[in-house]
C-alpha cells in the first residue's frame, strides 16, 4: 500500500525549498552585472580572502541549492505508510532551514557587494552568517510544526515462529548483505563531491585548510567498513559483523524478546543507508530497501538489519532465544 | 544458509551437512556463485570435525553441487539449479513408476539405457 506523502511534507520538503532557492537564483542572477569581478567568497578575521568569478558564485549556489532539496527532499516524501513519521519530518524540515541559511548567506554576500568596484573592500559578513544560521533554525522549526502530527509508524514487530529443533540438533543461519550497486555509486558520488569540495577551499585557502582532506579519507574508511556485512545465527544469538572484521554488533540469545521479519524503507525509516539510529531507540544496519531481520531486546532497544531470507534467520534465533539458558 | 545437524540421527554427520546443502539450493537460498563457509569456520560453528565437513564438501562436489578451488573454498555450480530443476520431473517419473508397480532399479537401469541412445 503506498500513501502519496501528505502535501504539508511536499510543501516544506520540497516545495518551499525550492522557491526559495530560486528566489536566489533569480536575484544572484539579476545583480551579476553590478558585482565586482572576482567577487569575494570566502573571508577571514582579516576581511576577503577567497575570490572567484560571480557567475562561478552563482553556480555553486544553483548546484548545492537544489543538490540539497534533492537529497532531503527525496528520502523525506519516500516513504510509503501514512502520516509522516519523526524522520521524515526531521527531514523535510532540514530541508527547508538549509535553504534559508543558504540564500541569506549567498544573496547576503553578494548583496553587500554591489557597486564595489574591487572585492577586496567588500565588509565583515560575521553578522550576516550568524543571522543566516539563526533564521535557518527558525526556519526548520516553523517547517516543524506546519507539517502534520508525528505519526509513529513502526508498528509492532510480529514475532517469527520458532524453528522445531530436536532436542540434540545444532543449526547455525548465515546470510551475507551487500549494498547494491545504485547505492554504492551514490556513495561513491557523494565522497567525490567531498574530496571536489575539500580541494576546492584547500586551493582558495592556500593551502590553510589542507586538514580539511582527512575528511574524504574519513568518508572512504567509513563507507569501506559499512557497506557489506555478515549476518549469522547461532546458539549463542545474533552476529553482525563486517566483512573487514569490525564493527561488529552481537546480540546475545538470552537478551532477545522477539525476532521477526520486517519491511525497511531506507529514507522514511532510518533517513539513509549504513549505520542508523531511528527514533524509539532504533538502530539498523541498512543496506537496502526491503525485507530486513528485526530483533527486540528485552531493554527495549531494537535491531533491524537488511538481509535476505530474514525469515529462517528470525525462525532460528527466535528458536535459540526461547531455549533454556545453560547455568 | 541454513545448515542443521543431528548427532543421535542416524544419518552420518556429513550426510546430514551436504543436505542442508542440498536442501538451501532447492529451495533458492543458494544460488550458483554462493560460496559456502570455510571447513573450519563451519566446523566450529557446528562443533564438528573439521574432516567432517570436508567430507561432506567433497560429496556435494562429486555430485556436481560445488566446485572446490583454492583459495576460494566451495562455490555453488551452475549445475545445482540444473539439479533443482530436474527434481520435479524426477518426482514425476518416481511417482509414475510406483503407480505401475516399476522398482528403483528399473527405473535406474532405464535411465542409463536413454543416457547410452
Amino acid at each position: 500500500m503506498t500513501h502519496r506523502p501528505p502535501s504539508r511534507v511536499l510543501l516544506v520538503a520540497v516545495g518551499l525549498p525550492l522557491a526559495i532557492t530560486a528566489v536566489g537564483i533569480a536575484l544572484l542572477f539579476a545583480w551579476l552585472s553590478e558585482l565586482p569581478d572576482p567577487i569575494a567568497v570566502h573571508w577571514g578575521f582579516d576581511g576577503p580572502n577567497g575570490f572567484a568569478p560571480p557567475s562561478t558564485y552563482l553556480m555553486f549556489y544553483s548546484l548545492l541549492g537544489i543538490g540539497f532539496v534533492v537529497l532531503f527532499g527525496a528520502f523525506a516524501i519516500s516513504g510509503r505508510r501514512v502520516g509522516p513519521n519523526w524522520v521524515q519530518k526531521a527531514l523535510a524540515s532540514t530541508s527547508l532551514g538549509v535553504a534559508v541559511v543558504m540564500l541569506l548567506i549567498f544573496v547576503g554576500t553578494s548583496a553587500v557587494q554591489r557597486g564595489l568596484d574591487d572585492a577586496v573592500d567588500a565588509p565583515d559578513i560575521g553578522w550576516l552568517v550568524i543571522g543566516g544560521i539563526a533564521a535557518g533554525l527558525l526556519a526548520g522549526l516553523a517547517g516543524w510544526f506546519i507539517q502534520p502530527k508525528t505519526v509513529n509508524s513502526a508498528s509492532e514487530l510480529a514475532a517469527a515462529l520458532p524453528l522445531r529443533l530436536a532436542p540434540e540438533e545444532r543449526a547455525v543461519w548465515l546470510a551475507k548483505t551487500r549494498t547494491p550497486a545504485g547505492a554504492l555509486a551514490v556513495i561513491i558520488f557523494a565522497i567525490v563531491l567531498v574530496i571536489g569540495a575539500t580541494v576546492f577551499v584547500t586551493v582558495q585557502s592556500d593551502g590553510a585548510a589542507w586538514f580539511l582532506l582527512f575528511a574524504p579519507l574519513v568518508l572512504v574508511a567509513l563507507a569501506l567498513l559499512t557497506t557489506s556485512w555478515r549476518v549469522r545465527v547461532d546458539e549463542n544469538g545474533l552476529i553482525v559483523r563486517s566483512v573487514l572484521g569490525w564493527p561488529v554488533y552481537r546480540l546475545p540469545a538470552g537478551e532477545i524478546e522477539k525476532a521477526g521479519v520486517t519491511e525497511v524503507y531506507p529514507g522514511a525509516d532510518f533517513g539513509g543507508w549504513g549505520l542508523r539510529w531511528a527514533p524509539n531507540r532504533r538502530f539498523g544496519i541498512i543496506t537496502r530497501g526491503g525485507s530486513a531481520l528485526e530483533v527486540v531486546r528485552k531493554d527495549g532497544r531494537t535491531l533491524v538489519v537488511t538481509v535476505d531470507d530474514a525469515a529462517t534467520g528470525a525462525a532460528l534465533l527466535a528458536a535459540y532465544a526461547a531455549a533454556p539458558r545453560p547455568q | 544458509m541454513l545448515i542443521r545437524v543431528d548427532p543421535s540421527s542416524e544419518a552420518p554427520i556429513f550426510e546430514q551437512l551436504a543436505a542442508s546443502v542440498r536442501a538451501e539450493v532447492a529451495r533458492g537460498a543458494l544460488v550458483p556463485g554462493d560460496r559456502l563457509p570455510a571447513a573450519r569456520d563451519l566446523a566450529d560453528s557446528l562443533d564438528v570435525n573439521i574432516h567432517t565437513v570436508l567430507h561432506a564438501y567433497q560429496a556435494l562436489r562429486d555430485e556436481g553441487l560445488v566446485d572446490l578451488r583454492r583459495g576460494r573454498g566451495a562455490v555453488i555450480t551452475d549445475q545445482a539449479v540444473a539439479g533443482v530443476e530436474l527434481h520435479g520431473s524426477v518426482r514425476e517419473l518416481v511417482a509414475e513408476a510406483r503407480r505401475l508397480g516399476v522398482g528403483a532399479p528399473a527405473v535406474i537401469a532405464l535411465i542409463n539405457e536413454e543416457f547410452r541412445s
